[in-house]
Parts: C-alpha cells; sequence; structure tokens
C-alpha cells in the first residue's frame, strides 16, 4: 500500500478538521460525530480528575457533557492548526467549564450544605491512589515537557489512547514512531519528576 | 538531561507505557548511575495506574456511554445506513431498550422535511400487528429526526437460510402467512413497505416474525429512485413505477420463493440484466430450482412472482388466502402449519438459542424508517447539491462558473444525494480533449455512491484525495452526471475517453500528498472561445435520454484555467 500509514494519518486529520469545519457550517450531525468520538474518553478522564464531590455528583458526566456542547458552540473561534492543537483546546476549555459549572452549582441558594463539600479540597481519585505530592512532581515535570512530549504523554498516561491514535494526533508517520516518542517523552518526565519531588 | 537517552531507559519506559512488569529493584542495580531517573519511571507506572483505574471505574459506571437524543440514553452504534443510523438506546423512564434510527441531515433539511420525516414516523407508529416491529415513537431533538421502536432479538430470514439452506414449506409458508398479515396491516394503514426482503424479516427469539426494516440497505427515496439488489422488486417497480401494495407482494412471493429454494426467481448481474429475463423466458419456474414440492406450492409461488402484475395476487389477504388454502386437503395444509409454528419455536429455544449465544446475542434492530414507506411523493433531483471547490491552503472555495484556477490548484466535488447514485465526472480543455475524472479505478470510493454529502474524486486508501490543474490553458468544462443506476451508454463513453488519454494517464503527484491525474494538462493555443463544446453536446444527448429511460441529473461547470499573474 502507498504511504499506507502516512495516508491513514492524513485521512483522519482531515476527518476531524472536516467535521469541525461542518461544525462551524451548523450541521448537527457533524457535532454528534464529535461528541461521539470525544465525549467517552472525556467522561472518564475526569472521572480520575475531578474532586471527589463532583464525581459523585449524579450528573457529572452530563456536566462533561454540557462542557463539550459548549465548546464546540465556541468552535467558529477555533481554527486548530492539528488535531493535536483541537484535543488539547477540548481537554483544557471542558475541565475549565465543568470547574466553573461546579462552582456556579455551589453559588445557587439552598446549596449551602453541599457547598462546603465542594470547596473542601477533596483529593481527586488519582490523588487519593498516587499522594499529592507525586501528583504534583508529576504535573510539574509534565508542564516543563515540550508541547508535543506533554500531549504524547497526556495521551497515553492519562487518557489511554492507542499508539495509531496518538500517531494520528501528533501526525507521526507511524504508531511504532508515536512508541517512540512516547518513550522518550518518559524518560524525560522521569527525569523532571525527580527534580520536582521535595 | 540527555537528549539521546539510554537504551535501556528507552526500554523500561516503553514496558512502562506498555504495561509491562518491570523488576525495579534488578534495573537500578544494572544501572546505578540512573537511580534518579528510574525512581522517576517508577513514579510514573503509579501515576499511569492510578489514570487506568479511575478510568475502568467510571467505564464500570456507565460514565463513558455515549450521549443522549431525546430522552434516550444512546448506547451503542448497531448499524447505518444510506437515510440513518441505528443506535441501540435506553429508555429511563419505560426502563428498557429500543432500537433508535436517526436520520442523517442533509444540507437541504428544513423545518418542512423534518416534518414530513416526523410524519411518516407517526404514521408508522398507528401500525400496530404482531408481525410489524413495534414503533414506539418519533420525535426532533437537536435538530435530528429520530424514530424508535423496539428491538428484536433474532437473525434474520437471509441469515436463516444461509445457516441451514432453503427451509421445510410447511415453515416457509408460515413465515409467508405471517408476512402476509403484516402487509394487511401495512397497507391497511395506507403504507407500502416498498422493501420486503429476506434480510428485513426477523425471527425473534421466542419465534416472531417481524417485518422490519434495518435501514443499512434503503433502496427507495421519496422520488423513488432505487438501487442496490433489485432482485426482490417487481419489474414495473424496477422500471420506475410508483410503489404500490402490489410491489410489496410481489416481493413477498420473492422472498417465499428465496426460503423454499435459497435462490431468487430472477437473477441478474443489474437491473437491466433482470429486466431482460422478466421480458424475455421470465421467472424460473420454482419446481426447477427445487424438485419435490408440491405442485400446489409451486403455482402459488411462481403465481406470484409473476412478470405480468395482472397475473399475481392482488391483495395480501388473497395471498394469505391461497396459502391457507394449500395442499390437497386444505386442513391438512394448516395443521402442518401449526406443527411447522410449534417447530419453530421448539428451534428458537433450542438450536438458536445456541447459535445466538456464540454471535454473543448480536442486537438486530430493525427500524421501519421514513422514506421506504412512503409511496414516492413529488419527484424530486436526485442530487441536491453539487459544487465545485478549490482546495485552498486558507480553506474550501466554492468555484462559480467562470471562475479562476490556475496550475497547483486542488479541486474537489461536493455532491448531496438524496438516494444511492452513479455519478460520473468529466472534464473537457480547450482542446476538446475529454477525461473520466470519476469514477477512477483505485479510489475508495465507487458507482453507486450512498445518499448523503460526498466529496469526489474521495480517498485512496484512506487518503482524501483532489483533482489537480497541472497547467493553465483557457477554458475548462466539467460535467457532473448523476442517475439512479449504471448507464450503460455514459460509461462506454467514459471507458474510451480514459483509453484516448493514456498520454495523460491518471498519475499522483506526491508532493502534497496524492493528486489525481491533472485537470488541464495541456497548453492549447487556441483562442478562449470554445466552451466545453462536446461535453455540451453529451449533456443534450443525454438529457433526451434520459427523458424517455428515467432520470439523470447533471450540471456543467465552466472555469478559467490560467496561469498565476
Amino acid at each position: 500500500m502507498r504511504n499506507g500509514t502516512i495516508s491513514g494519518a492524513e485521512s483522519d486529520i482531515e476527518s476531524t478538521a472536516r467535521l469541525l469545519e461542518r461544525v462551524r457550517g451548523g450541521d448537527p450531525a457533524a457535532r454528534n460525530d464529535l461528541v461521539a468520538r470525544y465525549l467517552p474518553m472525556l467522561r472518564r478522564w475526569s472521572h480520575g480528575r475531578l474532586p471527589r464531590a463532583a464525581r459523585d455528583m449524579a450528573d457529572t458526566d452530563d456536566l462533561v457533557q454540557v462542557a463539550l456542547m459548549r465548546t464546540l458552540n465556541k468552535v467558529e473561534s477555533f481554527v486548530p492548526r492539528h488535531e493535536g492543537a483541537f484535543f488539547a483546546y477540548l481537554r483544557m476549555t471542558v475541565l475549565n467549564s465543568v470547574r466553573d459549572e461546579l462552582r456556579r452549582v455551589n453559588r445557587r441558594p439552598g446549596r449551602e450544605s453541599l457547598d462546603r463539600d465542594m470547596t473542601a479540597p477533596e483529593p481527586s481519585m488519582v490523588e487519593r491512589a498516587i499522594g499529592r505530592e507525586m501528583l504534583e512532581a508529576y504535573e510539574k515535570a509534565l508542564s516543563d515537557l515540550p508541547e508535543e512530549h506533554k500531549e504524547a504523554v497526556i495521551m497515553r498516561v492519562e487518557f489511554g489512547c492507542t499508539y495509531r491514535e496518538i500517531a494520528e494526533t501528533l501526525g507521526k508517520p507511524t504508531a511504532n514512531a508515536a512508541r517512540m516518542t512516547v518513550s522518550r517523552a518518559l524518560v524525560r518526565l522521569a527525569e523532571g519528576m525527580n527534580e520536582h519531588r521535595p | 538531561m540527555s537528549t539521546d537517552p539510554d537504551p535501556d531507559l528507552l526500554r523500561l519506559a516503553e514496558a512502562v507505557s506498555d504495561v509491562k512488569s518491570v523488576d525495579w529493584e534488578e534495573a537500578s542495580g544494572a544501572h546505578p548511575a540512573l537511580a534518579a531517573t528510574l525512581e522517576g519511571l517508577q513514579g510514573l507506572e503509579a501515576v499511569a495506574e492510578a489514570f487506568r483505574s479511575a478510568s475502568t471505574e467510571a467505564a464500570k459506571s456507565g460514565l463513558d456511554r455515549l450521549p443522549v437524543w431525546g430522552r434516550l440514553q444512546v448506547l451503542k452504534l448497531i448499524g447505518r445506513g444510506a437515510f440513518g443510523e441505528v443506535y441501540r438506546a435506553r429508555d429511563p423512564l419505560l426502563d428498557r431498550e429500543v432500537a433508535l434510527k436517526l436520520r442523517v441531515p442533509t444540507f437541504d433539511d428544513d423545518e418542512a422535511s423534518n416534518r414530513r420525516a416526523l410524519d411518516e414516523g407517526r404514521r408508522l407508529a398507528r401500525v400496530r400487528h404482531p408481525n410489524v416491529l413495534i414503533v414506539h415513537g418519533a420525535d426532533i431533538d437537536r435538530g435530528r429526526v429520530g424514530i424508535w421502536t423496539e428491538l428484536v432479538d433474532g437473525p434474520n430470514m437471509r441469515e436463516i437460510v444461509a445457516e441451514r439452506g432453503a427451509l421445510d414449506p410447511e415453515e416457509a409458508v408460515v413465515s409467508a402467512v405471517a408476512l402476509c398479515r403484516a402487509l394487511k396491516a401495512v397497507h391497511g394503514a395506507d403504507l407500502v413497505h416498498g422493501d420486503v426482503k429476506a434480510s428485513n424479516v426477523f425471527r425473534g427469539a421466542d419465534g416472531r416474525i417481524v417485518l422490519g426494516d434495518f435501514g443499512a440497505a434503503s433502496e427507495l427515496d421519496s422520488s423513488g429512485f432505487l438501487s442496490g439488489s433489485p432482485v426482490s422488486l417487481s419489474p414495473e417497480r424496477l422500471r420506475g413505477a410508483a410503489a404500490e401494495p402490489s410491489c410489496d407482494l410481489y416481493s413477498l412471493g420473492v422472498l417465499l420463493y428465496f426460503l423454499l429454494s435459497a435462490r431468487y426467481p430472477v437473477e441478474g448481474e443489474d437491473i437491466g440484466a433482470i429486466l431482460e429475463r422478466h421480458e424475455g423466458l421470465g421467472p424460473v419456474p420454482l419446481g426447477e430450482r427445487r424438485s419435490g414440492l408440491p405442485a400446489c406450492l409451486t403455482d402459488l409461488v411462481d403465481r406470484a412472482v409473476a412478470t405480468n402484475p395482472a397475473l399475481r395476487f392482488s391483495t395480501a389477504a388473497e395471498f394469505e388466502n391461497a396459502l391457507e388454502k394449500l395442499s390437497v386437503g386444505g386442513a391438512e395444509m394448516r395443521r402442518h402449519s401449526k406443527a411447522a409454528e410449534r417447530k419453530i419455536e421448539r428451534r428458537s429455544l433450542g438450536t438458536w438459542s445456541g447459535i445466538l449465544a456464540v454471535a454473543a446475542m448480536v442486537v438486530v434492530a430493525v427500524v421501519f424508517f421514513g422514506r421506504t414507506f412512503l409511496s414516492p411523493a413529488a419527484t424530486q433531483p436526485l442530487v441536491a447539491d453539487a459544487r465545485l471547490v478549490l482546495d485552498a491552503a486558507e480553506g474550501p472555495v466554492v468555484l462559480e462558473d467562470g471562475a479562476v484556477i490556475s496550475p497547483g490548484d486542488r479541486l474537489f466535488l461536493e455532491i448531496e444525494a438524496r438516494a444511492p447514485v452513479h455519478v460520473y465526472v468529466a472534464n473537457e480543455d480547450e482542446t476538446g480533449a475529454i477525461f473520466t475524472l470519476f469514477p477512477v479505478p483505485g479510489l475508495d470510493l465507487g458507482n453507486p455512491i450512498p445518499a448523503g454529502l460526498h466529496r469526489l474524486p474521495g480517498a485512496i486508501d484512506g487518503a482524501v484525495n483532489d483533482w489537480q490543474v497541472t497547467s493553465a490553458g483557457g477554458i475548462e468544462t466539467f460535467l457532473v452526471m448523476a442517475a439512479p443506476g449504471p448507464v450503460a451508454e455514459l460509461e462506454q463513453r467514459l471507458a474510451a475517453w480514459t483509453s484516448a488519454s493514456s498520454d495523460r494517464e491518471v498519475s499522483y503527484s506526491q508532493d502534497s500528498g496524492p493528486t489525481l491525474r491533472g485537470v488541464g494538462s495541456l497548453t492549447a493555443a487556441l483562442p478562449a472561445a470554445n466552451e466545453g463544446a462536446r461535453l455540451a453536446e453529451l449533456q443534450q444527448e443525454l438529457s433526451d435520454f434520459a427523458s424517455k429511460d428515467g432520470a439523470l441529473w447533471s450540471q456543467r461547470f465552466v472555469l478559467r484555467s490560467v496561469d498565476e499573474p
């Protein structure tokens, strides 16, 4: 097959770009496709990243969905340079708007009792598992990495993406090339974590 | 920090990333100088594990489910068809699983067309019969029309015949009687199914025969165009007649024939071949396909699939009566039918439950959906929209007639088909040379293209392709033609053009991704007056042809190709 993997990557990047283009054109099907693509992984991820109180709210998953929908509503203002940029943008805005939403809910009258729970610095599931120090060291070291390495680590470690997906997002020619990027990024991250640990 | 990490470190990082267990003690023993980094990697192993278990828990608690549509929780995509997608969904209010078919939105969606689709759904919901798929409701949510129905657990008749071969006569007749009753109900509601065939008839785990429409191959749209496998359609339907109840009865005859012989009364590669057979020798008598069947049964089936509509059953009730009276003593046949019914039930609990378990209880979603059911309404063009688009770096630019293109420009055609169509695209340059742009061998997309929005030429091995302008040369004319079936006359010409242009054979340029053959690669010295005369002529010829032999849609684009200033 001629340029098999490259072609595949191109076509997938194209498809997300094309979906975005159609979303901008007001095509509800394209919106649904984007939601179907990103919502499940964002939900799973939020589950580990959000404070316990938020996680235990019956409609946490709906918060993520609402946030994703809102992000897609604002998509006109975002022109991604590559698919990875869109994914990062999505992740950031969804996380922020879930946090905003939680704050807003907390301010509602009659929610005083919940309020305390919400604002209490309750650890997320991930934090509980590895401890605050480790999580902070990880996040600090992560923020020091070059953009591509950061994306590679987040996709692999936090989202459990396949190498194929990572290759497509980062524009790597093959899954193996993506695996190489992840490994190199992890070594640099490990070195950095050591520096950030007390 | 090293820019070229130690190979052993890389291997360990890879193990962490691949969730393979690592003996950290041994590793730090072997590389005492790297102890700090190894500690970091071990920490990352824990971080990754924490994310994994959070994610697993989220998945377990159903947090990764798909979005909602209306009040339904959309669980899983289980089928995709020309006019919609079928999902397994959950109705939390009634605490049951349903099949949800969401209509694929089209460019010309407006309130009126949504309203029509909804009305169709509501009419379907009024058909209440044990042998007809139950439609729970129809609604519109965030611009998407959807219909939700019962989920039927069980194989379709095509799968049953593929698994077991032709059925016993009694079993086949029992199924046909059930389907006659189903069609009585459908026709009684002033609806036409339009797509009765083995893969649209299901046998539930309880042995119930259910007429549905998986929607994966809706052969008809509101304008009555058809494509796909035409063996089940009546000859008059193939010639373009409106869908009527009698067409459903013919299709049911074909289905019964198929259940009894695993063959079709008229087989052929395409509509033309099938019609030829109808007009010539006619359907193959059932007795020739399978010997040993009672003559009364083969006579009945042969009558149901006769080429001449006047010879066939005129109503579902008449068909049903004939089936019930079958055999020498009608009572005996009925007795057999009862026995067969019991047999089916036993099988459904025995053999079939085993098969279903192996197939991981494949849930078959069956949906009657919109257009299939409607008798053809006002004629709509095959193609809702076609636009020639310049794939410019700063974004797509729609090319109007007279637009200027330059060498290196990449073009594609955005085409929105209302039904599956055969599309042909040709390009004529200044010199009058014509080239086939679509269909071209090697493309992922070929004729017929499914209904919906497409980008032509489409992909090659998954990579999106454009046509590329390779030189300047005055007027470039593009002719886009679409027909419900293959147009033999046109295909012959396209083949001739392609071979005539072997000096400009299909080529791929690798510089900016693969592209199709150049458009206007000849630099002609002619004055810019020759506006694609040959294609214009062809369009005229074909429209004459179309008017006497069914619908053909065409559109011409005339562009100017010049060197960039």
